[in-house]
């Protein structure tokens, strides 16, 4: 209730400013010489103070134009253009008595021959289609200076900028978005959109691009992707940008980035370095060339929040990345480049956790109620390396390897105590413990692809080829003291003081060879009802060998001993071959003008080949044994599209799959120090069958300049695993509410999941636009299993309904409210217990208020409650603001930030697991001032072609 | 006989001499727009009956014959005849092969047209391989080459012909000949030197035009450097255009004669070096085609009348336009800017981008029913919705699911 008041208080005053009065003008263009009328011509309205555009229009068949929504009583003026012609100009200002103004027959007179070499006059046209392209003509749109080309997007009609960063055209999400042809720092869209300025680009156009980069059939739909390309000024093809930033506040908090992109045009060369102790992850690491952008007109908070296991972090980072053209080539589907990434990575954290666990058992309840505190230093150096090439449309080649080095400590301590139907202590178990660990991580991917895809060559050498390998090793010496306390029935304590060193060394190998030429070389040039055959083989190689020692503290010679029921070798080998008979077959028709529909089926018939062996020192661990399952599945694909109206996608995939049960299931080594998680093997388990459907429909609304757009997407997922590896939890006797896990064949293990989205976005007028999102999702699994012996099916369901809000009023006011409500349901069917649930409720809230060009404030509100059974409700309201002030023509920035300013902070996490329903809240930062000062210097040009009468595009008009 | 040998080479010396030598300059983005009055003085608005038979919604192709109007629908694989009244005659349907485009001949009065089997799909270089060494191969399997014959005695007999060893390459039928275009490097061929168009009578080659150097790497191993060929009223002549040279050929059976050679901005044309250009890799072959975007790439629907030219021109970037000269004045004029007034029954200035057909009197066109109801208000407002009487028929029986309207324009005399 509260939240609706508030809701309606802050939407009211813009809604009454939303209604005001406009009016109109009109009139004819003609030639003035061959009196025809000029037919799309550009009219376009300007703001006389700032020059800023109200209105665009093209003249129709008959020279008419007539244009609503003019402000009135301000001055403006009507700028006429048309390529060969002299641009007309003229003033006026309507009043509430004249709220129409005819400007009734214009005559233009043409250029003369010599005037074509000074003036230079583009039809500023906003959006045009050239062929399949849409093309946005930036110069159609006046913003100040320092606009970046996401200012100017948020003014396209039928474009729609979210505030995560998605863009939709028409309802569409574009997938894609390059730099002159070619990823701009990682390619995300924002680190183009935010910081290349407006005045750089020559055009943005958007199109479709095949796919082509989907191997085999896989769970993603393989039609087309919807890019966008931004193409820069001939003059501005190189630049440089950063930003340079230091803050300090309250409580000894500080943060420091200093991040340099720049570009031309065969390199873009990033480097970053920062260090933070207030939880900010967004904008660091590689992260950092995406987040660091110039103006945003979504700002968010950033900082204090963090992850929810993260505790309080203090970060630091240093990263280069650099890409490297080997042609200057523009066009985004043939290129030749690689990208290499180097990024160096220390965290520091402080944990702190409580936890609330509720298992359902029979007829009683056990809560696990636990304390944990932790630390973790770790530090990483990681080298990425990927080469693409792709010549022609079906050919590439594309190789990655990445590199990581990782070192890490950490101690933690932690007590939980237990409770039987609330009241009633059974146990308690305390622990300490500490650990080292080292490791070293190297893995390379590669495939090629030969396909004439255009028919060019000769079909029978179609084939692809991928491989890939790994090396890791890594050493972990860790130590732990875990003292357990049965407080009913019998009592006794009994405490662990145990050691492990682990050494384990890793290599895979895997090679795919993929023949996809087998019909033409089976058929010739029949086509056999145009069903496309392909052959496919998958080799993998993997051994793991491993090095454990455990070793106990003696209490009486107060030695540590080797304990032998830990200690072993283990070395696991694993070779699997599966080949497969690929079919697939497209059918489209096209009625034109009307609609256009595309339907593909596809068809995996596909065995596995599994061979393992495992050598242990530990007898009963040494197997060697095959196994063979087939693995078929099958997919489908459809789009159909009608004109000028919607546009719908589907797709469906299905496979089946089966693995043996891992030598960990079959004869586990069971660690007593793990006091309320036994777990004990089963050597006569068999391989379980998995059966897997996974469903996606999208719907949207495909009408060009149209000033709504909708889109809906529903997906469906279903899974079955037949003869499941299941559960049996036998509670121990001795009422401390440990249990042991016997791992046995099931019947059905079911998971059904289910996701909805609905958007919606319109225009209210030029300015102001709304958009409304809605998401839901469903996900209930259902695993039977037993529970001390007797047949119990854990049914545990998660609700979650996501609502937003977002307004925006361009340039002057944004803002975002959202719920989201979701719900967590444990139930055992054996149990005569309530069923276990945990209710979430969270409402967010993110304003920004662009007081001034240079003064903006921000503000987000986050509410949660979170309600389970049993509880009493856990609530935290986190209120952060940010003052912002620009100056230097917006090159420097002044930050003022106060997070969590009613000092409530916590990170509260729900989930189930098997019979027990689990809430965990977390420590975070409490209240902090900050000041940060940043610095954003910027230099795109120079160099390049000069022309004398300013850059091409420019209008130079002459009053 | 001295006086017999100069006289002949003088007749030989006129007939090689170019025809109408005289270059044309133009610049195409300065193109002007024309009133409809000015350059059409009638209008003629055929809507072709529609039935339950007669209905087809893709025009893939269109030919107007003296008599007859003869539309290919690619989706419901067919050839329909109407009359020039727009009164549906027949329906033709080929089963298993795919129809391809439309030709008239004069002489027989008859459709001619070739099919591809659907069951089978041959890849660019198998057709090359296949032309090369055809074997005894019976091409007829791929490929069918019928005739639909007109007359008024022949009840739209159609006539199988036989299929010859080149026919996997797009054919067009000259007078019982056919004109074969080679847009590609042939890997499968020893010569070096190989033509883009050959006259082929039976198996037999009489004549080839247009030499290019059979080598790779040159443009015609990444894109195809195609010959366009459009029909005139004549069996025996035809005009041709070849990819980036910007010069009108009028082919009059054997004869080649440069007939309009077009002069455009640097900016249009495409560097003369072009053909001998080698490329490393595809990359820097689309590259160089950005770089070029504007050059002017083919000419299409090639119209010549007596005062005036139509033509349509596309670019490198698959921008295209349609255009009329007029030959009188050497003034260029841009179809999408003329503004349609009552002479054009104020229709979309659309239709006349649509200019593609012709016969001794009109130039023919069409409207879509969907495009001719989204205007159909603004139509009626221009008339104070009294519009002329025939105009207001049509206007109300159109429906969405009615067949397109030709529309026959008569060039206006006095053009201007």
């Amino acid at each position: 209730m509260r939240r609706l008041v508030l809701l309606t208080l802050i939407l009211l005053p813009f809604a009454v400013f939303a209604q005001k009065k406009t009016g109109s003008i009109k009139g004819i263009l003609y030639d003035s010489i061959n009196d025809y009328a000029l037919q799309s011509a550009s009219v376009t309205v300007y703001k006389q103070a700032d020059s800023s555009i109200v209105e665009f229009q093209l003249s129709n068949t008959q020279g008419e134009f007539e244009i609503k929504n003019i402000p009135v009583k301000t001055a403006l003026y009507c700028m006429i253009s048309y390529t060969g012609y002299r641009p007309l100009i003229r003033n006026f200002q309507l009043d509430t008595l004249t709220m129409l103004t005819n400007f009734g027959k214009l005559f233009l007179t043409h250029q003369g021959k010599d005037e074509l070499d000074e003036v230079v006059i583009k039809a500023v046209q906003p959006l045009r289609m050239n062929g399949d392209t849409l093309e946005i003509n930036p110069d159609a749109f006046k913003l100040d200076s320092n606009a970046v080309v996401e200012d100017m997007l948020l003014r396209v009609p039928g474009l729609t900028v979210w505030g995560d960063g998605t863009i939709t055209m028409n309802g569409r999400k574009l997938e894609k978005v390059y730099v002159d042809g070619k990823p701009f720092f990682g390619g995300a869209a924002q680190t183009a959109t935010q910081n290349l300025p407006k005045n750089a680009i020559e055009k943005i156009q958007l199109y479709q691009e095949k796919d082509v980069s989907k191997l085999t059939n896989t769970e993603e739909k393989t039609d087309s992707l919807y890019s966008m390309n931004i193409k820069l000024k001939a003059d501005k093809k190189k630049g440089l940008f950063g930003k340079v930033g230091a803050g300090y506040g309250t409580d000894n908090r500080y943060t420091g980035d200093a991040v340099a992109q720049a570009y031309d045009k065969k390199n873009q060369l990033g480097v970053a370095a920062g260090i933070n102790n207030i939880n900010k992850e967004e904008g660091t690491g590689e992260n950092a060339f995406m987040e660091n952008t110039f103006k945003s007109n979504f700002r968010f908070f950033y900082g204090g929040r963090g992850n929810a296991n993260d505790g309080i972090t203090r970060r630091t980072y240093g990263n280069l990345k650099w890409q490297h053209s080997f042609s200057e080539s523009e066009n985004s589907q043939f290129y030749n480049r690689f990208t290499s990434d180097y990024g160096y990575l220390n965290t520091y954290k402080n944990y702190l956790s409580n936890s609330t666990s509720v298992q359902t058992v029979d007829n009683y309840k056990l809560s696990n109620i636990s304390n944990n505190k932790s630390n973790n230093d770790n530090t990483s150096n990681t080298v990425k390396f990927l080469y693409e090439n792709r010549k022609k449309f079906g050919n590439y080649v594309n190789i990655s390897a990445n590199y990581v080095n990782q070192y890490s400590t950490s101690s933690s301590e932690g007590q939980t105590n237990v409770f039987r139907n609330d009241t009633t202590a059974v146990s308690r178990n305390s622990s300490s413990s500490y650990s080292t660990s080292n490791s070293n991580n190297f893995y390379m991917f590669g495939w090629m692809r030969s396909n004439d895809y255009e028919m060019r060559d000769d079909p029978r050498k179609n084939y692809s080829i991928n491989f890939g390998g790994g090396y890791n090793e890594s050493q972990t010496n860790r130590g732990t003291i875990n003292t357990l306390e049965s407080l009913a029935d019998s009592i006794y304590t009994n405490t662990i003081d145990r050691k492990y060193n682990n050494y384990n060394k890793s290599y895979n190998a895997n090679i795919g060879l993929n023949y996809d030429g087998l019909r033409p070389l089976l058929f010739g040039i029949y086509n056999f009802f145009n069903i496309n055959m392909s052959l496919m083989n998958n080799i993998n190689f993997s051994r793991n060998e491993q090095d454990a020692t455990a070793f106990d503290l003696d209490t009486l010679t107060h030695q540590y001993v080797v304990n032998q029921h830990l200690t072993n070798t283990n070395t696991l080998t694993n070779f699997s071959y599966n080949p497969a008979l690929n079919f697939n077959k497209s059918i489209n028709k096209s009625v034109w003008g009307k609609y256009y529909y595309w339907l593909n089926f596809g068809m995996d018939l596909r065995y596995q080949f599994l061979n393992q062996s495992n050598e242990s020192s530990i007898l009963n661990r040494n197997i060697d044994r095959s196994f063979n399952a087939f693995v078929p599945s099958l997919n489908a694909n459809f789009s159909y599209q009608k004109e000028n109206a919607m546009r719908i996608n589907s797709y469906v995939w299905a496979n089946m799959s089966a693995q043996p049960p891992s030598i960990d299931q079959l004869y586990p080594i069971i660690d007593d120090a793990e006091r309320y998680n036994m777990i004990a093997g089963n050597p006569f388990l068999k391989a379980p069958k998995t059966k897997n459907v996974n469903y996606n429909f999208e719907i949207n609304r495909a009408r060009l300049n149209s000033k709504s757009n909708y889109g809906a997407r529903l997906g469906f997922n279903f899974n079955d695993v037949s003869r499941a590896i299941g559960d049996s939890l036998v509670y121990l006797s001795d009422s401390t509410g440990r249990s042991i896990r016997y791992l046995i064949n099931v019947g059905h293990q079911r998971t059904l999941g289910g996701n909805l989205n609905l958007n919606f976005s319109t225009n209210i007028n030029k300015m102001n636009t709304i958009s409304f999102n809605y998401t839901a999702s469903l996900n209930n699994n259902n695993r039977p299993g037993y529970i001390n012996n007797k047949m119990s099916t854990s049914d545990n369901t998660s609700l979650s309904n996501n609502f937003n809000v977002l307004y925006n009023w361009i340039d002057k006011f944004n803002i975002s409210i959202g719920e989201i409500v979701s719900t967590n349901r444990n139930r055992q069917s054996n149990s005569k217990q309530p069923v276990s649930m945990i209710r979430n409720y969270t409402t967010t809230s993110n304003i920004n208020y662009f007081i001034t060009k240079s003064l903006t404030f921000n503000t987000s509100v986050n509410y949660q409650t979170n309600k389970a059974a049993n509880r009493e409700a856990v609530t935290a309201t986190i209120w952060n603001a940010n003052a912002i002030y620009r100056f230097m023509q917006q090159k420097a920035e002044l930050r003022l930030s106060a997070f969590d300013l009613l000092r409530q902070n916590k990170n509260i996490v729900n989930s189930l697991a098997n019979n027990a329903a689990i809430t965990t809240v977390t420590n975070g930062l409490q209240q902090y001032y900050m000041i940060t000062f940043s610095y954003y210097p910027r230099k795109f040009g120079g160099g390049g072609n000069r022309r004398s009468g300013g850059s091409p595009g420019m209008i130079m008009m002459r009053r | 006989m001295r006086y017999f040998l100069t006289v002949a080479c003088v007749f030989l010396l006129r007939l090689t001499a170019p025809a109408q030598d005289q270059a044309l300059y133009i610049v195409p983005d300065n193109a002007l727009g024309i009133k409809a009055a000015n350059l059409f003085s009638e209008i003629r608005l055929i809507p072709l009956e529609t039935t339950s038979t007669s209905y087809f919604n893709n025009m893939a192709d269109f030919v107007v014959t003296p008599d007859r109007l003869v539309f290919m629908d690619n989706e419901s694989n067919s050839i329909l005849i109407f009359n020039k009244e727009g009164k549906f005659l027949h329906k033709f349907k080929k089963k298993k092969y795919k129809l391809g485009p439309l030709q008239y001949s004069y002489a027989k009065n008859a459709i001619f047209f070739t099919s591809t089997n659907k069951n089978y799909t041959i890849p660019f270089s198998k057709v090359l391989q296949m032309t090369q060494k055809p074997g005894n191969r019976d091409f007829s399997k791929y490929k069918n080459i019928e005739l639909l014959y007109l007359g008024n005695n022949e009840q739209y007999r159609v006539e199988k012909q036989p299929v010859p060893f080149y026919a996997l390459n797009n054919l067009y039928y000259m007078n019982g000949r056919y004109l074969v275009r080679n847009s590609r490097y042939n890997k499968y061929a020893k010569d070096t030197v190989l033509y883009h168009l050959d006259i082929m009578n039976g198996n037999t080659r009489e004549r080839s035009y247009f030499p290019f150097l059979n080598v790779a790497k040159l443009p015609t191993d990444f894109d195809d450097i195609s010959i366009n060929i459009d029909r005139t009223l004549n069996d025996s002549t035809v005009y041709l255009q070849k990819n980036y040279d910007n010069t009108l050929y009028k082919l009059v059976n054997d004869s080649l004669i440069p007939e309009y050679r077009f002069v455009f901005p640097a900016a249009n044309t495409m560097p003369s070096s072009f053909y001998t250009t080698a490329f490393r890799n595809n990359i820097d072959f689309s590259s160089y085609k950005t770089k070029y975007g504007k050059a002017i790439r083919a000419f299409f629907n090639i119209i010549d009348l007596d005062k005036v030219l139509f033509f349509g021109m596309n670019d490198n970037t698959w921008g295209y336009k349609r255009y009329v000269f007029n030959k009188n004045a050497s003034l260029l004029y841009d179809l999408s800017k003329i503004t349609s007034d009552s002479t054009t029954c104020y229709l979309p200035a659309g239709i006349f981008s649509k200019i593609s057909n012709y016969d001794q009197d009109y130039v023919y066109t069409y409207v879509s029913p969907s495009d001719l109801i989204k205007e159909k208000a603004s139509i009626l407002s221009r008339y104070n919705n009294e519009p002329p009487p025939f105009l207001k028929e049509l206007l109300e029986q159109i429906g969405k699911f009615s067949n397109p309207v030709i529309i026959q324009l008569k060039i206006n005399p006095a053009v201007k």
